[in-house]
């Protein structure tokens, strides 16, 4: 039997080297700033933002079968992701979610480099990949020092339907990014219809405000990656209690890389406390688990799920949670869920769902079922 | 004062002593109930929070409330609701139902005027 037609919603691309890759998409003077001003390349600036220990698996971030032979790094050439990933598992469409200094770009304590290396980064996306593979869609990276920059990058690309949504890792501002102070991108999104992605473990590049985790910091990977779902949880609460759902009712906010685990004892507890505290917020008119079920798409990876019948899996059919779901691999790192596994272990009723057809419906890709 | 076979009429309080947006907690025979008057209508209530049994004569009746866009508050004196001190469940006091939990509802108890004052018949038939 052919496998499911697949849209996977997270698919890392990356450079061999930012600094190399990103500039010749630079503007002279920020080469400059790059290269350093004496001309060296030793301790100048990099477009890269540094990263906090436990923000670094120590037994590296990338599937070891993914590097390409020149030793460089997983998701740097495009062929190869083409060859062992997309052709292999029936991947008809595959959105690009970066790597490397796309975690901590919105981290640069340069607002104005900030926006430039957003800009670079999607010019060279347009470029180098769209170009490559029609199945290769982008994700338009944000630089969230100032939201209003961040809005106008977003009407760059609004002509470029494969730039199919925005993408957000780590938060400068100590708000979570449904707080007015980013309406300026939730009307963005909203005016382009490009789908908020956020993709969590952001947070551990050095000049990120929020601690990385809730109520303190980490100094572990396993302490770090583990738990970094916490942050899409505020993300999630304040979407909701802002009413960015509300004021713009075309916005959908996508949550990559937290699992699912976490999304009925979350839900089930935010409904609980709402239903007492909807005055706060009378703005709200449906119950959090409501705007979830029609606002929000969850990447699957890393799905905990141990089978069809595994139990996390009723409490979220209770939830409507099906709709909300889409497939994500989260190739070529060192904890990409594989595509067959992850089939199997979704329930049967859910699984063309899960597979294709929410992710169709969001980003407006189509894909074909094989014989 | 007068009584059947099953029932006997028991005042709650008198009627000038209702004011709006106040409850007025009473007692029938161990149970607590709470009188409410809105413009001139007055309901009778069971004091028992059907979401945690709460007590919901001690409540507060408020206008409810309503928004067209974030940061807004707008106040609908015309329907007021009556809030639980214990978890803020609202309870529209036109219909009993909670705002934000549609299974739940406010019982209400039939009520008589005599003499002035609000009674009902206890225990209540079912």
């Amino acid at each position: 039997m052919a496998p499911p037609a697949l849209i996977d919603l997270d698919v890392h691309q990356t450079h061999k080297s930012d600094d190399a890759e990103l500039y010749p998409y630079l503007a002279s003077g920020w080469q400059e700033f790059v290269r350093g001003y004496a001309g060296a390349a030793a301790g100048s600036p990099s477009v890269t933002p540094v990263c906090k220990q436990f923000g670094m698996n120590p037994f590296g971030a990338d599937r070891k079968d993914a590097i390409p032979e020149d030793g460089t790094f997983a998701g740097s050439e495009p062929p190869l992701i083409v060859d062992q990933h997309l052709d292999p598992f029936n991947v008809q469409a595959a959105i690009l979610t970066g790597g490397g200094l796309w975690f901590g770009v919105s981290t640069l304590s340069n607002p104005y480099f900030a926006a430039e290396v957003a800009r670079a980064s999607n010019d060279h996306v347009a470029d180098h990949w769209l170009s490559f593979d029609q199945r290769f869609y982008g994700s338009i990276l944000l630089s969230l020092q100032v939201p209003e920059w961040a809005a106008a990058e977003i009407h760059r690309h609004a002509d470029n339907p494969r730039m199919v949504q925005t993408i957000a890792y780590a938060n400068p501002h100590a708000y979570g990014f449904g707080h007015p102070l980013f309406d300026p991108v939730h009307r963005a999104c909203a005016d382009t219809g490009r789908p908020f992605a956020i993709h969590s473990l952001g947070d551990a590049a050095g000049g990120a405000v929020p601690s990385a985790l809730a109520g303190g910091s980490p100094s572990y990977y396993v302490e770090y990656h583990s738990n970094a779902f916490q942050a899409i949880v505020t993300h999630l609460g304040s979407f909701i209690y802002h009413g960015v759902f509300e004021r713009y009712p075309g916005f959908r906010l996508v949550l990559v890389e937290s699992g699912i685990s976490w999304i009925s004892g979350v839900l089930t507890r935010m409904d609980s406390e709402f239903k007492g505290l909807r005055r706060e917020v009378p703005w709200c008119r449906k119950l959090p688990s409501e705007y979830f079920v029609e606002n929000v798409t969850v990447a699957t990876q890393p799905l905990d799920a141990s089978g069809p019948d595994d139990p996390m899996f009723a409490p979220l059919d209770r939830l409507g949670a099906q709709e909300a779901l889409a497939f994500s691999s989260d190739y070529p790192h060192w904890d990409t869920d594989t595509p067959g596994r992850t089939v199997a272990s979704l329930p049967a009723t859910w699984r063309k769902k899960v597979c294709s057809q929410n992710a169709s419906r969001l980003y407006r890709i189509s894909v074909e079922e094989l014989a | 004062v007068t009584t059947t076979q099953e029932q006997k009429l028991i005042a709650l309080c008198a009627v000038e002593e209702l004011m709006d947006g106040a409850v007025h907690a009473a007692r029938a025979g161990r149970a607590r109930l709470g009188v409410v008057q809105d413009r001139g209508t007055i309901k009778v209530f069971f004091g028992g929070c059907p979401h945690h049994g709460g007590p919901l004569d001690c409540g507060r009746v408020r206008p409810s409330i309503t928004a067209s866009k974030p940061g807004e508050r707008i106040l609908l004196t015309h329907a007021p609701v009556l809030i639980c001190p214990w978890h803020s469940y609202e309870f529209d006091l036109t219909t009993g139902r909670a705002v934000a939990d549609r299974r739940l509802r406010l019982r209400f108890i039939a009520h008589e005027i005599h003499d002035g004052k609000v009674c009902v018949q206890w225990p209540p038939k079912e």
